[in-house]
């Protein structure tokens, strides 16, 4: 999870707050390059120097446990990517201070020369600073700033450690100053922790059809680690159409120890272009963009097994994706928007109940307001899963739109408590001792749903938790009688009103 | 001078005026205060700028606090008689703060006017709204990029003060007429709801299912337009002026009318759908206005044809309006909806009865935008007899008894 700035300053172990004001003091220099370029790239800049500081500390870490004689062996760095000389971060640093020299250019040198000799970072690196449209005075500055700042932890915690919050930090910060756009590279974290805890993805294959920077990834490696399980247990697998964001994932999986690989070579589009058309994964974690249209279709095929999705949403596209590419055991969950619980468009409606037939439909979430900052389209989370032995013919709806705490007017998270809650209902329903719970979760069969022509809402199966607050409690006559009566008084109180103002416009003079 | 008036009327400040009736001018917590984290969904209401109409706290959407966090707060508290001025931003706005609001917290954009006994709160509330006042604090406001104001600024606001009688008979005037104003909008409102009920009821009896697609015979956006430099041309609607299910002239600005096409010139009961953007798209209004109007490239008409009566058709396609809110498409945020998405939506025509219902309607509508036209004159009529009466140029009938 990134650090977030105000979630609880006091209760923070010391040497956490450094690492906090660490990022401020970063933050507010990256600030200073804005002006000077582009807004997208103006990220490319930031995160491509904190990942150089990265690769180039563990690459030193390294060195330094090696005999003298040995240290220029590259046999000795597996694991970690080699540096050549001229690019490591303290022969720059010492070079960009000098200023005898452009500081864009000796960036640009050294990002090539460490593709050079990394394959796995092949086209991935940033080589933008030596541009006529950044501030070469700025550009040293923000170099010393990283240079000085002390990326250690408290203890034994090692400096990549930190790079990597400090990493992921500055992905969310871009996020949000980048406000609606930014919807295609990050899904707020709170999200991703609930797809994470209720897959438990402790080993094997993880798969991101959509990746965005990466995020998914990231906390799926953090939950094995806190299982006390490592980040090499699990083999990521991911695709990203957007080329700079592709190049942030690449990034971000380097910089959290995982192999960046997995996201394969290239930028491609998943519905356009399968890169991992043999894959089978055990657990798929998903927001893919909500509703689009006019996507690649093709309709031969092989992945619309269910219904051939309509060109105008590629909602089920992604769902009959993601379900051709699980497992025999393998589960996924998937951020959607809220028509794809209720469609009956363009044959949605067929895709939706043959999924449910299929018996592949898990659990259903529907998701409270305004978890994602950049937009009020309300969401929901589909899991599904090809191995339901543990219950079959049934599915467990949620309606978590009551949870979650506004942290400010426009912006909801979803609390530690309210994951917990959600995911707890989950995995007692599928092992343990679980009730229906009226107004927030109730496990239901499929002729029930049948009953509801397939419409996978959560509300319409939990019940109401508050029946006094349902505006459709009221019979319609009534209402439309209680109305009437509500607006021939304000008539009254208008002609009253009028009688008010006449008096008083007659005594003006 | 700032307000012209009567040599006889006594000047002053308004903070010796304030001070003078044992009152003061307050600014609203600050930041450090009240941090973001601590508003909460249910609690006291915290009035900050955006809630500040012409003299009235609109509560839809405020911020509220915890009850222990106005308690801890209570300096900033508002009693009956405040006046809440907007210290940042617009800061013109001001409201006059009734009973229903005592006890509210004065958020951390505004400034809180507490009179005291030297002077009629609904007069002082009234003589801020004067356009000599606004213009003087405009520019005595301070900030390089956002205009702030400070108590010590509003302390200086140079104040005229009629005799007690004059002031309450001024304030008699001018909140007679927002009164009247005030009933309008609550006439609008409540012919709303009944109309959304009655349609409701109609189509829960019996029912048929179309599209939107089918049920158009116009759908498309309106085009990008240029304005006219003099304010003359036609109205060209935006997606702000497309609120509260109706649409609204006043946002509008024109174009040239040769530019319009004939089936981009509204007609009475054209459905707008706001269909960019996020917060706005998905608003879906009614025109009801007889004005040349088009719409600009945000906003989707939507011309009921097919035989059923247009304001039919217009109530079926606003009961859909979550649904069509949440047809957005592209990644999260970048949001957009599409022609084809909207004529996909579903929409439920009651199966009989349809001209009865539709004469129901649009009875019951009219009297509606008749309230609201009313209401748009008596604000303006309030408007010019303001100055009128707070520079004595008018007086109200049983001033200076």
């Amino acid at each position: 999870m990134p650090p977030r700035k105000r979630a609880t300053p006091q209760g923070e172990p010391p040497g956490r707050s450094s690492a906090r004001q660490l990022e401020d003091i970063l933050w507010r220099a990256a600030d200073k390059l804005r002006g000077s370029v582009d807004a997208a790239r103006y990220k490319e800049f930031v995160l491509g120097l904190v990942f150089l500081k990265y690769v180039s500390d563990a690459f030193a870490e390294r060195r330094e446990q090696l005999p003298a004689g040995l240290r220029e062996d590259r046999g000795e760095y597996a694991g970690v990517f080699w540096v050549p000389a001229a690019a490591r971060w303290d022969h720059l640093a010492d070079r960009a201070a000098a200023g005898t020299e452009g500081v864009g250019a000796l960036l640009d040198d050294a990002m090539t020369a460490i593709m050079r000799e990394n394959r796995a970072l092949h086209g991935v690196l940033p080589t933008i600073f030596n541009r006529g449209d950044v501030d070469p005075g700025r550009l040293r500055e923000l170099v010393g700033l990283i240079s000085d700042a002390r990326f250690t932890g408290p203890g034994d915690r090692p400096a990549r450690d930190v790079l990597g919050e400090v990493y992921e930090y500055f992905l969310e910060r871009f996020a949000r100053a980048e406000g609606r756009r930014a919807g295609e590279f990050y899904t707020p974290s709170g999200v991703v922790r609930l797809l994470v805890e209720v897959l438990e993805p402790y080993s094997g294959r993880v798969y991101d059809p959509c990746c965005g920077s990466g995020g998914m990834f990231v906390q799926a490696a953090r939950f094995v680690a806190a299982h006390a399980g490592r980040g090499r247990d699990i083999a990521v697998y991911g695709q990203e159409a957007n080329e700079r964001t592709w190049r942030l994932a690449k990034m971000s999986l380097a910089i959290h120890g995982m192999d960046p690989s997995g996201i394969g070579d290239r930028w491609a589009d998943t519905l356009a272009d399968d890169r991992h058309p043999e894959l089978r994964a055990d657990h798929i974690l998903a927001n893919p963009p909500f509703n689009m249209s006019d996507w690649a279709r093709r309709e031969g095929d092989p992945r619309w097994r269910y219904g051939v999705p309509p060109l105008a949403n590629a909602n089920f596209a992604w769902l009959q994706h993601i379900v051709f590419h699980l497992g025999e055991r393998g589960s996924a969950g998937v951020v959607l928007s809220n028509g794809s619980m209720s469609s009956q468009q363009s044959g949605e409606g067929e895709i939706r109940r043959a999924l449910v037939e299929a018996d592949l439909v898990a659990c259903m979430v529907a998701l409270p307001p305004n978890l994602f900052r950049t937009t009020a389209i309300p969401a929901c989370l589909w899991f599904l899963t090809r191995d339901k032995s543990y219950r079959r013919g049934e599915t467990l709806f949620i309606d978590a739109r009551q949870l979650g705490t506004m942290v400010d007017r426009t912006e909801r998270v979803l609390t530690p408590a309210d994951i917990a809650r959600i995911a707890g209902a989950y995995h007692a329903w599928r092992g343990g001792t679980y009730a229906d719970v009226p107004g927030f979760c109730r496990s239901a069969g499929l002729d029930e749903i049948a009953g509801h022509d397939h419409v996978l809402a959560p509300g319409r199966y939990v019940g109401a938790a508050a029946p006094a607050s349902d505006p459709g409690a009221e019979p319609l006559a009534d209402r439309v009688d209680r109305l009437t009566k509500e607006l021939y008084a304000h008539f009254e109180e208008a002609a009253r009103l009028e009688a008010v103002v006449r008096e008083k416009l007659r005594g003006l003079s | 001078m700032t307000v012209a008036a009567p040599a006889s009327w006594p000047r002053t400040t308004l903070g010796e005026l304030c001070a003078a009736g044992g009152g003061d001018i307050q600014t609203g917590p600050f930041g450090s205060e009240l941090h973001a984290r601590d508003y909460v969904e249910h609690g006291v209401p915290s009035v900050m700028p955006r809630d500040i109409g012409d003299n009235v706290i609109d509560t839809d959407g405020i911020a509220r606090i915890a009850p222990a966090d106005a308690r801890r707060l209570s300096r900033y508290l508002l009693a009956e008689g405040d006046i809440v001025y907007s210290r940042r931003g617009d800061l013109e706005r001001r409201a006059l703060v009734g009973a229903a609001q005592a006890g509210w917290l004065c958020g951390t954009g505004c400034l809180r006017i507490r009179p005291g006994g030297a002077v009629d709160s609904a007069y002082l509330s009234y003589y801020l709204g004067h356009p000599g006042v606004r213009r003087w604090i405009v520019r005595h406001a301070v900030g390089a990029t956002m205009a702030n104001l400070n108590s010590r600024i509003l302390a200086e606001v140079p104040v005229v003060v009629p005799p007690r009688a004059t002031q309450e008979a001024v304030a008699g005037v001018l909140a007679a007429l927002d009164d009247r104003i005030a009933v309008g909008a609550r006439i609008a409102d409540t012919a709303r709801r009944l109309n959304h009920t009655v349609f409701a009821a109609a189509a829960r009896e019996s029912g048929i299912d179309r599209t939107v697609g089918d049920l158009a015979a116009f759908l498309n956006r309106g085009q990008a337009p240029r304005y006219t430099p003099d304010g003359t041309g036609v109205l060209v609607l935006n997606q702000r002026c497309v609120r509260g299910g109706r649409v609204s002239r006043d946002p509008a600005r024109r174009t040239e009318a040769g530019r319009v096409g004939a089936d981009r010139m509204l007609r009475r009961d054209d459905v707008l759908v706001n269909s960019t953007g996020v917060g706005t798209l998905g608003r879906v209004g009614i025109w009801s206005h007889d004005v040349a109007a088009t719409v600009d490239s945000h906003v989707t008409i939507v011309r009921v044809g097919a035989g059923i009566p247009a304001i039919v058709g217009a109530f079926a396609v606003l009961a859909e309006q979550a649904r069509i809110a949440s047809l957005g498409e592209g990644s999260t945020g970048q949001t957009e909806l599409s022609r084809a998405k909207l004529a996909s939506v579903v929409v439920r025509i009651p199966a009989a009865g349809l001209d009865a219902l539709a004469a129901r309607l649009s009875a019951v509508e009219q009297r509606a935008d008749a309230a609201l036209a009313e209401a748009r004159t008596l604000a303006g009529l309030r408007d010019t007899l303001l100055p009128e009466l707070l520079s004595g140029r008018l007086r109200a009938g049983d001033a200076e008894g």
